[in-house]
């Protein structure tokens, strides 16, 4: 009696089985043309506190990705996106990263947020999944050097030696001052800018680290305005930085010279909010040309035909210019779109030109960040950034 | 000597934002023995209204302020009377209490969803700016503000309370319900009151706060814990001590930051609050309430 059942369970269940998988063909009509789709996916803060600076990077992306399955896709096949937002928080991050795992992704695409990202890179490592342009500048993402791992944002430490010289020469020696987030890892950071000071010849004034969300920013304005420092270096997120320089503003404690911006605090966010405070005396490093640059057209006209029309700034741009440089990538792969095959194209680059945004992309086997220089911006008010200069990075 | 008064200055400015949020939660604490965990994100939502009457409607800031403050007592009621007053009369106060968590997820989740795209955003202040500098020293007037502001509702709620009938029906109300009930008291209506006032104060809070933090969904998320500590301090039970308190954690705050560290600061405050909870767990204004058995 009881083989009888448990054979007749077994029956029922081979038979559930064979109905699900043949259901799926049947019922989908479009199965057959969704499985020749490149899937690829994106963990990127899409709502919360970090959300007005990375989700305009995820928007960028969306927008170009759209175009290009409007204009045939690559080599005949669709990109199948898929974005999930992780709220800028990295055990969510990791749960998106395990799903992208099981849906078996061609490859994840760099979303915005130092802590996210660094998270899940461990993971696609794992899987030997490629992790093309994570928009985080720090040391584990680099080193030890992973072969999955493209990368165009340079070290925050490097981007500040680049930033910082270039500032004191253009604009005059004077004291730095470091205001920097807890959450962007800034201890190599605040060491790059003291050593560059000190080889520069001009004071490290002090730094000053807070925490994402904190509510009463005017101490840290009073500390810099005991400092008085020439220059701050701002390594925070777009929207931190917003209020960074609202607390700075409401004590009368900007900078005498220069608000040094990064590519994280470097957003239309950042103008939009406080653009009447920084006037033209933020100057940021970001790894994409911004919108005034003509190299940006094609992005925007893709921002203003997308389903959902994005705005165009530089971190949508960012977005774009990731776009731009993935599809170059598989374009060169013809038919044969492998894992394999896409990493080995990448990993080939030398000098590349693969996306009208970027400087020539180089990716080597012990250098992981493929960016060759990077833009010098400078804020004209509430209208955004301008390119003013430019500067090699690495 | 100019930085620890400037210091003591910005403490005392945002330690009057702890205060009069912990204000509003010690308030409809001390009414109807809830404690209201979602009254920052209420008022976020109120800010966030205000806004959009500027911003999409072309309102003026004082004539969007000013619609605003019943559209908040408003919202206070009707969270009170959809969210925490059906199925109310058997449970105790902390499933209540509980319940306000609930809200307080529920409010943000729909904030987010309807005003998060490009936050945060600049608010304007409800005062012209202007800053007071003596040397280093530099008070703005928005600070001025929130500290009138703070003493003019501790002033008013304290004639309220102990002034007037309605007060004394309130505190009534707290102390026994039940026999305030058979008494005749109308604590529905008095409880729904309540929380519209709060509603109110949150909405106070959060346009206060907004030209200085920026308006965002997650603006008043770090203040929830700095008031309740404030609230602690002061003692649960007491609408004056909340401020003192509020003041106190202002300043820890603000002197720890600048002389230490913003990861001491945390510490510091927190600190204070466990040693409060360790050695005078009523706060120091606070009473103690006894229990029947």
């Amino acid at each position: 009696m009881r083989r009888t059942v448990l054979s007749a369970g077994l029956a029922a269940g081979l038979l559930c089985l064979a109905a699900c998988g043949s259901g799926e063909d049947a019922s989908d009509p479009e199965a057959g043309g969704a499985a020749e789709d490149i899937r690829i996916a994106v963990s990127n803060a899409m709502t919360g506190s970090a959300a007005a600076g990375t989700k305009p990077v995820a928007d960028g992306l969306t927008a170009w990705i759209e175009h290009v399955n409007d204009e045939g896709g690559v080599n005949g096949r669709n990109i199948a996106l898929n974005v999930q937002d992780d709220a800028f928080n990295a055990t969510q991050a990791v749960a998106n990263a395990r799903q992208f795992i099981t849906d078996d992704v061609f490859a994840v695409l760099g979303g915005a947020g130092t802590p996210t990202q660094l998270a899940i890179a461990p993971l696609l490592t794992d899987e030997g999944i490629p992790f093309f342009m994570p928009y985080a500048g720090v040391r584990p993402l680099l080193e030890p050097p992973q072969d999955n791992i493209f990368s165009i944002t340079p070290l925050y430490e490097d981007e500040v030696r680049a930033l910082i010289p270039y500032a004191l020469e253009k604009f005059g020696d004077g004291s730095v001052y470091v205001v920097a987030q807890r959450e962007l890892g800034p201890d190599d950071s605040i060491a790059a800018a003291k050593a560059t000071a000190e080889e520069a010849g001009v004071d490290y004034a002090g730094d000053s680290i807070f925490n994402l969300g904190a509510p009463d920013l005017s101490a840290l304005a009073l500390q810099v305005k005991a400092a008085a420092p020439d220059y701050i270096v701002l390594l925070t997120t777009a929207p931190e930085g917003s209020r960074v320089i609202q607390a700075l503003a409401a004590q009368d404690a900007l900078p005498a010279n220069k608000i040094l911006g990064m590519p994280t605090s470097t957003a239309n966010a950042l103008s939009a909010t406080v653009g009447e405070q920084i006037g033209e005396d933020y100057v940021a490093l970001i790894p994409n040309r911004p919108v005034t640059d003509p190299a940006a057209e094609d992005c925007i006209a893709a921002f203003d035909a997308a389903s959902e029309p994005v705005k165009a700034d530089v971190t949508s741009l960012y977005g774009c210019a990731m776009g731009q440089a993935f599809v170059h990538a598989l374009e060169a792969l013809g038919d044969d779109i492998t894992q394999e095959a896409f990493m080995a194209e990448v990993n080939s680059w030398d000098e590349e030109e693969a996306s009208p945004l970027l400087s020539p992309l180089t990716f080597t086997a012990e250098d992981r960040m493929g960016l060759s220089g990077m833009f010098i911006v400078t804020s004209r008010g509430t209208d955004g950034f301008e390119t003013t200069d430019t500067v090699p990075v690495g | 000597v100019n930085l620890f008064l400037s210091t003591v200055a910005s403490g005392v400015a945002f330690g009057a934002l702890y205060g009069l949020l912990g204000f509003a939660i010690v308030f409809l604490f001390k009414s109807t023995g809830v404690l209201n965990f979602a009254e920052g994100s209420i008022g976020m939502f109120v800010a966030f209204v205000a806004f959009e009457l500027m911003r999409s409607g072309g309102m003026p800031t004082w004539a969007a302020l000013l619609l605003t403050v019943p559209i908040a007592a408003v919202m206070g009621v009707l969270i009170y009377e959809t969210c925490i007053r059906p199925r109310s009369e058997s449970v105790p106060h902390e499933t209540l209490t509980l319940r306000t968590i609930g809200i307080f997820v529920l409010v943000v989740a729909i904030a987010n969803e309807a005003f998060s795209e490009g936050q945060p955003f600049p608010f304007p202040a409800v005062v012209p700016e202007f800053n007071l500098s003596v040397g280093f020293l530099v008070v703005s007037g928005l600070d001025l503000v929130r500290i009138f502001v703070a003493a003019a509702l501790l002033i008013v709620t304290a004639l309220f309370f102990y002034r007037t009938r309605y007060g004394m029906l309130y505190r009534a109300m707290a102390d026994q319900p039940a026999v305030a009930q058979l008494l005749g008291v109308n604590v529905r209506a008095l409880t729904a009151a309540a929380w519209g006032a709060t509603g109110l104060i949150a909405g106070l809070v959060a346009v206060l706060t907004a030209p200085t933090t920026l308006l965002s969904t997650s603006m008043l998320d770090a203040f929830l814990p700095y008031a309740l500590t404030a609230a602690v301090i002061g003692g649960f039970t007491s609408l004056f001590g909340v401020f003192v308190g509020g003041v106190i954690v202002g300043v820890i705050n603000s002197l720890t930051g600048v002389y230490g560290t913003f990861d001491l600061a945390i510490l510091a405050v927190f600190a204070v609050l466990v040693i409060t909870l360790l050695f005078k767990p009523d706060g120091l204004f606070g009473a103690r309430v006894g229990e029947r058995l």
